[in-house]
């Protein structure tokens, strides 16, 4: 039972801390330029 | 079968969600610690590999951290412009700016900043302004062609603008806060929805610094964007790909006829063949107009701007009245520049074809010239500014 408790607690920090790498990571991609030439024009 | 799952069997979700915001808040630390770090130690220039056209974007930290790497004492020249600047024909050891380095001496060191393609007042330009605003004795050195100012808020590294603009890194300036407000209301402008979206990723970006951990670790250790120069293997880190000089084709007939091409509608559009008329003062009015909002005020008098002529090899295929024209450009366009209070010089005047390696790039005794012909004007600036003894 006592096992059981803590493999929940580590699978549920460590998919945890990936989600919120991944997050940051989609931030940072999500930012990118989709075309590299961006033109504003006035 | 996965709505059958008992996922509460399996997962906490309050510890699933402490540690997603424990492992993003940890990111937006690592990244803030980037900023701080000087990634590039040997750097030398920005490449093919660490720039844009890969999908490479230096973040103002990155560019921050390579300037404080430089002694607090000495005069920072930096150096923007475009490929001319950049010397991306030439090796990175023949590079022009540690000549002017040399040419300088101890009291000053020289960032070049130029990028392939830069505007004159985009990239480079904004870690001068930014390093100014920090306290620091900056000359900040540019070139371009006559009549050409840039887009107010850069063009190939737009993002980078408001990476800056986002963190308040440069100076107040009300008529270029004017103008980027206005080309956010303005429905009917092109690109509004880039330029809203690049504002956003700007202030998002401040506080959760994607941008300057995800491009560390890229440089560093992996990179996950595929780019057609670094195909096929783009996940490799950036810090692997050596800077190479990118060839250009000369002489070939194609690429004279381009050339030319270029320099005849840059003319017309400038001269109308040699006529004063309303069409060439509007654009002349239109081109004082910008650099009003491009270059705070500040920034102007420790601003160099280097027009730079092309290969006379080149020049030989205009006929003579269009040489003419082409040397009354140059002065003129050398007059605007001064008039809006910024230093200005021809570059190449009295070069020849050793002096360059294709139409307009230097070779290796033309950018040995360069570097002689920029040192002199940049000690008088520095001068003015009372930033030499």
């Amino acid at each position: 039972m006592k096992d059981n408790r803590r493999l929940r607690a580590l699978i549920s920090l460590t998919l945890g801390l990936l989600c919120g790498i991944f997050v940051h990571y989609l931030c940072y991609r999500l930012a990118i330029p989709a075309k590299p030439f961006i033109y504003v024009a006035f | 079968m996965l709505k059958d799952l008992n996922w509460s069997q399996y997962i906490s979700p309050k510890l699933f969600v402490a540690a997603l915001l424990l492992g993003f808040a940890a990111c937006c630390w690592a990244g803030a610690w980037c900023r701080e770090i000087c990634l590039m130690p040997d750097f030398r220039r920005f490449n093919i590999y660490t720039g844009p056209y890969s999908n490479f974007y230096p973040t103002s930290g990155e560019m921050l951290a390579l300037a404080n790497c430089k002694r607090a004492n000495k005069i920072l020249v930096v150096v923007g412009g475009d490929s001319v600047f950049n010397c991306a024909s030439l090796p990175a050891q023949e590079l022009w700016t540690e000549k002017l380095e040399r040419a300088l001496g101890d009291e000053f060191a020289v960032l070049n900043f130029s990028f392939e393609g830069e505007e004159p007042f985009e990239g480079g330009y904004l870690a001068a302004e930014s390093l100014f605003k920090q306290g620091r004795k900056v000359v900040f050195v540019t070139d371009s062609q006559p009549g050409i100012s840039g887009e107010p808020f850069g063009y190939l590294l737009a993002p980078l603008f408001f990476d800056f603009n986002c963190r308040g890194l440069l100076l107040d300036d009300k008529q270029r806060e004017a103008t980027k407000q206005a080309c956010i209301r303005e429905q009917a402008k092109r690109h509004r929805e880039e330029f809203i979206e690049m504002q956003r990723a700007g202030y998002l970006n401040r506080f959760v610094n994607a941008q300057d951990l995800w491009q560390a670790v890229g440089y560093k250790y992996c990179f996950t964007i595929w780019s057609y120069y670094t195909n096929p293997d783009f996940w490799r880190p950036r810090c692997a790909f050596a800077d190479k000089a990118m060839s250009r084709p000369w002489p070939q007939d194609d690429v004279i006829k381009l050339e030319l091409a270029a320099i005849r509608e840059r003319n017309q559009k400038m001269t109308l063949a040699g006529a004063r008329c309303v069409a060439v003062d509007h654009a002349w009015d239109s081109f004082d107009f910008r650099t009003t909002y491009i270059i705070p005020q500040a920034m102007r008098s420790r601003s160099i701007m280097a027009l730079t002529k092309y290969n006379p090899d080149l020049l030989k295929h205009l006929s003579e009245q269009e040489r003419k024209l082409d040397q009354a450009l140059y002065r003129e366009g050398r007059w605007h520049w001064q008039n809006a209070g910024i230093k200005s010089l021809v570059i190449g005047e009295n070069y020849s074809a050793d002096d360059y390696i294709d139409a307009n790039h230097y070779s290796i005794a033309g950018s040995r010239r360069l570097a002689s012909d920029l040192a002199g004007p940049i000690k008088q600036v520095a001068e003015q500014l009372g930033y030499l003894p």
